[in-house]
């Protein structure tokens, strides 16, 4: 027993450097090779916090939602049709932004009060698809199928300019790793680890005193701030929405990069995000093979890898061969049956 | 009454019939299995390029239908059975997750093999009949015939015969079905074929009104799903009526707004009716 | 008929089984006896094939049924009457009944279905409402019914007379004792030593996951003495 807590404190605080490292890593390497490599990985992080978002909320809050993407697209539509009448302020927009998600984080939380398992998840699924539509039933407004472009000019992105240079780049970077630190400090607050009990066991949860709703609740606003930011820098980068990103298609890419990753982590959505939509574009030069992409990427993370990447890492890792010696024996295939079935267990 | 309004009745009938059957084989799947079967719609395209490919091999709607029917069933069954198989043992997600990834696959291949294009079918029977002050096409009133037999027919089936009750009894205790000696397995087979079957039959049948593309599944499955949430997830006899009713809106609705209009006045009914629903059952924790 | 070799039961991470050895002979009543929680049913479940992960022998009918699918023994001859659930709540009483009359008896429906009405005439009485409207009780004697009018070689009853009223803890008595002049063996749990002690002619005591003991009726002088000795509490 003494040589796990001082080798995992060790190993902590090299993954608190080597965070660090990454953060720096990333706000230096890719501005110094130029190109299109921030541009492209700008879009990868904005979609990593739509799938942060949806990783808090399924994995952490076992809130199986596949709603998330509506959120995200509902922010980036409030954002185009607001700078369409001629508001161009970028903190007004902003405010825009997240009270456009609040309205659908406001629905969702409603869903998880009321439901829970199947019955959330397909209210979620159903209200995805209803919004997709929405762009078509009110065409003047929001631009129908050919969707809609953002006005304004560079001040809506506070002046700076997202096709070049890199300091757009740098704002997407700094927002994306205060929402992870932000979770990070959430996840190990104490009402982040109400959370993930009353995701695990509700019954026991609200036996223990926890107001499981509340909870709930609190867990559905603080993912579409994330979500609502993310649909926000999308489009400020894109300067344009289309309804493709209310739908079932980007709800899905959320939760598919999500699991990759491993969706009980703060790292594992983001790290998944950037991971798949960089093979996409790799593979998909020129033709429209996403769709069979992400179905195979998704069946392997179904069959093989349902803790996702850094799942991987924990149970064949470092720290899992430093801790193996001071376990009990356990159980027979108590063990594996164990940790892949928990992780994302809502219905 | 108003030519228009008849019409749109009738398309109602056609529209509903069609989805009640998709929609019958997602409920029953969900409620023996307990799994929502996303590639729903991929059965149903499939079972129109069966249709369209045997129609041009043998010339004979009827045969194609059958035959197109019975493969895209029994070959996308034992698919399904294959995908969801290893997945049983761990919660209702995964199973979820990779129907989703089956129908992403299957829709890309499809495709790519077949070709982006619309493929177009004449109906047969295109004999048009009278009904009040309009003409309708035979075919299309064949079409409402065989859907709603073909329910008819299940319903009894389920009810009376001894694989009908397996289903139902696994449906409704699965356990005590296995330690009476159900064959839990074959049964579970068996609902994954005729799930598939059901989908495959109404895209055949639908294929003179719809024409034939990779896609043609997407707008039913959205529309079963619609179906199947608001009659209770494994309610069979609540979601073929239901259909009719949502076949009927859809049709009679578009007279007075735009599709998507009334798409989205069907979700938001939907939806209210499932919080109405839930909140009713007055579970003090949601699981 | 069944025999218990070294059984070990999982019911998810915990190992509530540990390691039982217990028979049952043909056409013999035997009981099973503990406080709640010590391991009854999933010891009758491990027996079935339903949900426990096992470890160890069972032997039924002289071959090794463990890893076998619960279809497959009850198709051998092992029928069970769980505690709860064990009725099929959308099909009437006579649906209900017929559905194991159907796969293994299926050229006596008929006598099946007399059998059970016999036993418990309420169900006759009732034959045609739904098994989900029955009272709890009503449902225990549907499922005791049904899973003795198939005649297996060993039944497997848990806990049949909870929640019963006296005049119907009688009748399930009345049953057990049938079946095994039937010639039906059978491993009953229950919490009541008066039914146990009539109908068997062995009692095993159980205890956090084993056995503590096997005697016959006869040496008690009531529950309190049993619990005392065997059941690591005072009173049953």
């Amino acid at each position: 027993m003494s040589v796990a807590p001082r080798v995992g404190r060790t190993l902590r605080s090299w993954r608190a450097i080597g965070a660090a490292a990454l953060v720096v890593g990333l706000a230096v390497v890719p501005p110094a090779i130029g190109g299109y490599v921030p541009r492209a990985l700008t879009s990868y992080l904005i979609f990593g916090l739509l799938a942060l978002s949806v990783g808090l909320i399924s994995g952490y809050g076992r809130l199986f939602n596949l709603g998330v993407g509506a959120n995200f697209g509902v922010s980036a539509y409030a954002v185009a049709v607001l700078s369409q009448y001629g508001l161009t302020n970028p903190l007004l927009l902003l405010v825009g932004a997240l009270g456009a998600g609040l309205m659908v984080a406001l629905l969702f939380a409603f869903y998880a009060l009321v439901a829970g398992g199947v019955e959330y998840l397909m209210l979620t699924f159903l209200t995805t698809l209803a919004f997709a539509v929405l762009p078509l039933a009110l065409p003047d407004l929001l631009g129908g199928d050919n969707g809609l472009a953002l006005k304004g000019g560079l001040g809506v992105s506070f002046g700076l300019n997202p096709l070049r240079g890199n300091e757009f780049y740098w704002l997407v970077l700094a927002v994306v790793v205060g929402c992870a630190l932000l979770s990070w400090f959430v996840v190990r607050s104490q009402a982040g680890k109400a959370v993930q009990a009353i995701g695990r066991n509700p019954v026991r949860a609200a036996a223990m005193g926890y107001s499981v709703g509340g909870y709930r609740v609190a867990l559905t606003l603080y993912a579409s701030l994330i979500a609502s930011l993310g649909g926000w820098l999308y489009v400020l980068q894109n300067s344009f929405v289309h309804q493709d990103i209310l739908g079932l298609g980007n709800s899905t890419n959320g939760l598919v990069y999500a699991l990759i990753g491993g969706a009980n982590t703060i790292l594992g959505p983001l790290l998944g995000a950037v991971v798949l939509r960089f093979v996409n574009d790799s593979l998909s030069r020129g033709s429209t093979q996403s769709p069979l992409y992400l179905g195979i990427v998704l069946m392997l993370v179904v069959y093989f890898l349902p803790d996702g990447l850094l799942g991987l890492w924990d149970r064949y890792g470092p720290r899992r061969r430093a801790a193996g010696a001071d376990r009990a024996p356990q159980p027979p295939a108590a063990a594996a049956a164990g940790t892949s079935a928990e992780n994302l267990e809502a219905v | 009454m108003d030519g228009q309004v008849v019409l749109q009745l009738l398309n109602g009938l056609v529209v509903g019939s069609s989805l009640a059957l998709v929609a019958s084989g997602l409920a029953l799947l969900f409620g023996v299995l307990h799994v929502i079967n996303f590639a729903q719609g991929d059965f149903f395209m499939l079972g129109a390029y069966a249709v369209w490919f045997l129609l041009r091999v043998t010339h004979n709607y009827v045969l194609s239908v059958v035959a197109g029917t019975l493969l895209v069933g029994i070959a996308g069954g034992l698919l399904l059975s294959l995908v969801v198989w290893p997945l049983l043992r761990r919660s209702q997600v995964w199973t979820l997750l990779a129907t989703l990834g089956l129908s992403l696959i299957v829709e890309q291949v499809a495709t790519n093999v077949l070709g982006g294009d619309a493929k177009l079918v004449d109906a047969p029977l295109a004999v048009p009949v009278s009904v009040g002050p309009v003409n309708y096409p035979l075919y299309f009133l064949v079409v409402v015939v065989v859907g709603l037999g073909v329910l008819l027919a299940g319903s009894f089936a389920l009810k009376y015969t001894k694989y009908g009750i397996w289903l139902r009894a696994v449906a409704q205790n699965r356990p005590m079905a296995a330690a009476l000696g159900v064959p839990v397995p074959r049964v579970f087979v068996l609902a994954f074929v005729v799930c598939a079957g059901l989908a495959a039959l109404a895209g055949g049948l639908l294929v003179p009104l719809t024409a034939v593309y990779p896609t043609v599944g997407a707008d039913v499955i959205l529309y079963a799903f619609i179906v199947v949430v608001a009659g209770g997830m494994g309610n069979l006899r609540g979601a073929a009526l239901i259909a009719i009713l949502v076949g009927e809106v859809q049709s009679l609705g578009s007279l007075v707004a735009k599709p998507s209009v009334v798409t989205i006045a069907l979700f938001a009914l939907v939806i209210v009716i499932l919080m109405v629903r839930a909140r009713q059952q007055k579970v003090v924790v949601r699981l | 008929m069944l025999e218990l070799r070294d059984l070990h039961a999982y019911y998810g991470a915990s190992h509530v089984v540990q390691g039982i050895d217990l028979s049952v002979g043909p056409g013999e009543a035997v009981g099973l006896m503990g406080r709640n929680g010590v391991g009854k049913t999933t010891t009758l479940k491990a027996i079935m094939g339903l949900e426990a992960r096992t470890r160890g022998q069972i032997l039924f009918d002289g071959a090794d049924v463990a890893g076998l699918p619960s279809h497959v023994r009850a198709g051998r001859g092992l029928g069970y009457v769980p505690e709860e659930r064990a009725v099929f709540p959308q099909m009437t009483v006579e649906e209900n009944v017929r559905i194991g009359a159907l796969i293994h008896r299926p050229r006596d429906v008929r006598g099946c279905l007399d059998a059970a009405y016999e036993l418990f005439p309420i169900l006759a009485e009732r034959r045609g409402q739904l098994a989900g409207t029955l009272s709890g009780g009503q449902q225990k004697m549907l499922s005791l019914a049904r899973g003795l009018a198939l005649r297996p070689k060993l039944l497997l009853v848990d806990e049949p007379t909870e929640g019963l009223m006296p005049a119907n803890v009688a009748l399930i008595g009345a049953a057990l004792a049938r079946a095994t002049q039937l010639g039906v063996a059978v491993l009953v749990v229950d919490a009541s030593f008066d039914l146990v002690a009539e109908t068997c002619s062995r009692l095993y005591a159980m205890d956090r996951g084993v056995l503590t003991g096997m005697f016959r009726p006869g040496e008690f002088s009531g529950p309190d003495e049993l619990a005392a000795r065997y059941l690591g509490a005072v009173g049953a």
